[in-house]
């Protein structure tokens, strides 16, 4: 394992210990931004990330919706996935896309 | 038990049959109907998780009743020939392991460009028939579970299909159930693809990723409409049409919950609501769900609320939706225990302007 994935698989381990309890709650409420990199970010983490972590919640994968990560460290993850999580080549999510998504999230954790 | 069947019960009570013996003796039945243009719509699940019988079907119960069963395609297909060694469960524990192809009944091989004739009825379909009877046509195959159908306020018919589980001789880890707008004709990947991505370019954890039994496949799959939960078992679909519920044009999905561990593992409960999924944008959003730290079905959180949602449908007007809760049904390894009594109709109203 490469020093970047250690220390990436770390500081996950550390986030993932610090987050709130939520794991699974629904927001209740939608996503009522109406900046248009957060609307395209929830199309683009529907198409993608959805089927793991239905709603940012967990499901076959950890719920997201909690992780004080950074966006850089959700970028990275995205692209080059941890654990079973696959990566997404800049093919399939571009970097304009991935930061679009990093939007959303971010909007998701703002309605915590 | 022959199979599925479609029957018309009129006013007078009195019932004809337009279709019987469908391909429902395996894993899924026959679903829908759906009536559009002086037609009956349905779909046809498949009798398999990926197109290969093992011990799996045995566990279903099938496979000793039905030991010749097995999927039929809508098409001819031409196969790689690809076969899978697994226990005999007809047989005693101590039996030799058997190699059973795709399409084919448990214990038969297959080999590379054997081509498996298609027929009508078919595995993994959407069929039709004229309202007063008459000929079986295909409106669109290659669905592993093509389980809630419903048409669209502008007249579309989508579907939502229940994918893949981890189980049997051929596994496959990781795809969502999914939402698609039918488009007459055409392969929707199964069982080569999940969700419109071939499952070749799945990452399995420390598995192989399943290769194609397919020679050549019908067409690239369509793209999903939304993707949704793995193994969230999204069964039921209605469209609101009314203002006076609101969200006129989107789709409402009753996600029954998942089967784990016998369809694979999951992290957390998937499912157990009802979602809104926007069918211009391609998202969704939770409807009715349980609240709490941890979603998942009230039994489990120890409060009350939906249990199992399985159908969803409108009242006449528009106003109000209803919501089949099929209950309380825990999985006890391999086995669920439904509890007797234990099912709910919910009417949901509007009560405030979204």
């Amino acid at each position: 394992m490469s020093k970047v994935a250690a220390m990436f698989l770390l500081f996950l381990s550390l986030a993932m210990g610090a987050c709130s309890a939520r794991r699974g709650m629904p927001y209740t409420q939608p996503i009522l931004a109406q900046e248009k990199g957060v609307l395209e970010g929830k199309m683009l983490y529907d198409r993608y990330c959805n089927s793991c972590h239905p709603q940012g919640t967990s499901g076959l994968g950890p719920a997201i919706n909690n992780k004080p990560l950074p966006g850089f460290m959700i970028r990275f993850q995205i692209r080059h996935g941890v654990g079973v999580m696959p990566a997404f080549k800049r093919e399939v999510i571009s970097r304009e896309e991935s930061k679009k998504i990093v939007a959303y999230l971010k909007e998701l954790r703002r309605l915590d | 038990m022959q199979g599925g069947k479609i029957l018309r019960v009129s006013r007078d009570g009195s019932i004809t049959t337009l279709v019987e013996g469908l391909p429902s003796l395996g894993d899924h039945h026959t679903n829908g109907p759906v009536i559009r243009e002086g037609y009956v719509y349905f779909g046809q699940g498949t009798a398999t998780n990926a197109a290969v019988v093992g011990p799996d079907n045995a566990d279903y119960g099938w496979l000793r009743r039905k030991p010749d069963f097995h999927d039929t395609p809508c098409e001819d297909i031409v196969l790689m020939g690809q076969n899978f060694t697994s226990p005999n469960p007809l047989l005693s524990s101590a039996a030799e392991p058997v190699r059973t192809g795709a399409f084919v009944p448990f214990g038969q091989a297959t080999s590379k460009g054997q081509v498996i004739k298609g027929a009508l009825p078919c595995n993994g379909s959407i069929m039709r028939l004229p309202l007063q009877g008459g000929e079986l046509e295909l409106v669109a195959w290659g669905l592993r579970n093509p389980y809630g159908l419903a048409l669209s306020p502008d007249g579309e018919l989508y579907v939502t299909e229940n994918s893949y589980d981890v189980r049997g001789s051929r596994p496959v880890w990781g795809v969502g159930d999914v939402l698609w707008k039918i488009q007459e004709g055409s392969w929707y990947g199964w069982p080569d693809f999940g969700g419109g991505v071939p499952l070749s370019k799945r990452e399995v954890p420390g598995g192989e990723d399943p290769r194609p039994l397919l020679e050549r496949h019908p067409q690239k799959p369509p793209r999903p409409v939304v993707n949704l939960g793995v193994h969230s078992s999204s069964n039921g679909l209605a469209f609101s049409s009314s203002a006076a519920f609101g969200f006129a044009g989107d789709a409402f999905i009753a996600q029954f919950g998942d089967m784990a561990p016998a369809i694979g593992k999951v992290w957390h409960p998937v499912g157990y609501k009802v979602v809104r999924v926007n069918t211009q944008t391609g998202t969704v959003e939770d409807f009715v769900a349980n609240k709490g730290k941890r979603g998942g079905p009230a039994s489990w959180q120890k409060s009350g609320g939906l249990e199992r949602p399985i159908s969803v449908s409108f009242s006449p007007d528009g106003s109000s939706m209803y919501i089949v809760d099929f209950g309380i049904m825990h999985m006890d390894g391999k086995n669920p225990k439904p509890l007797q009594g234990s099912g709910v109709i919910w009417e949901v109203r509007k009560t405030t302007t979204p």
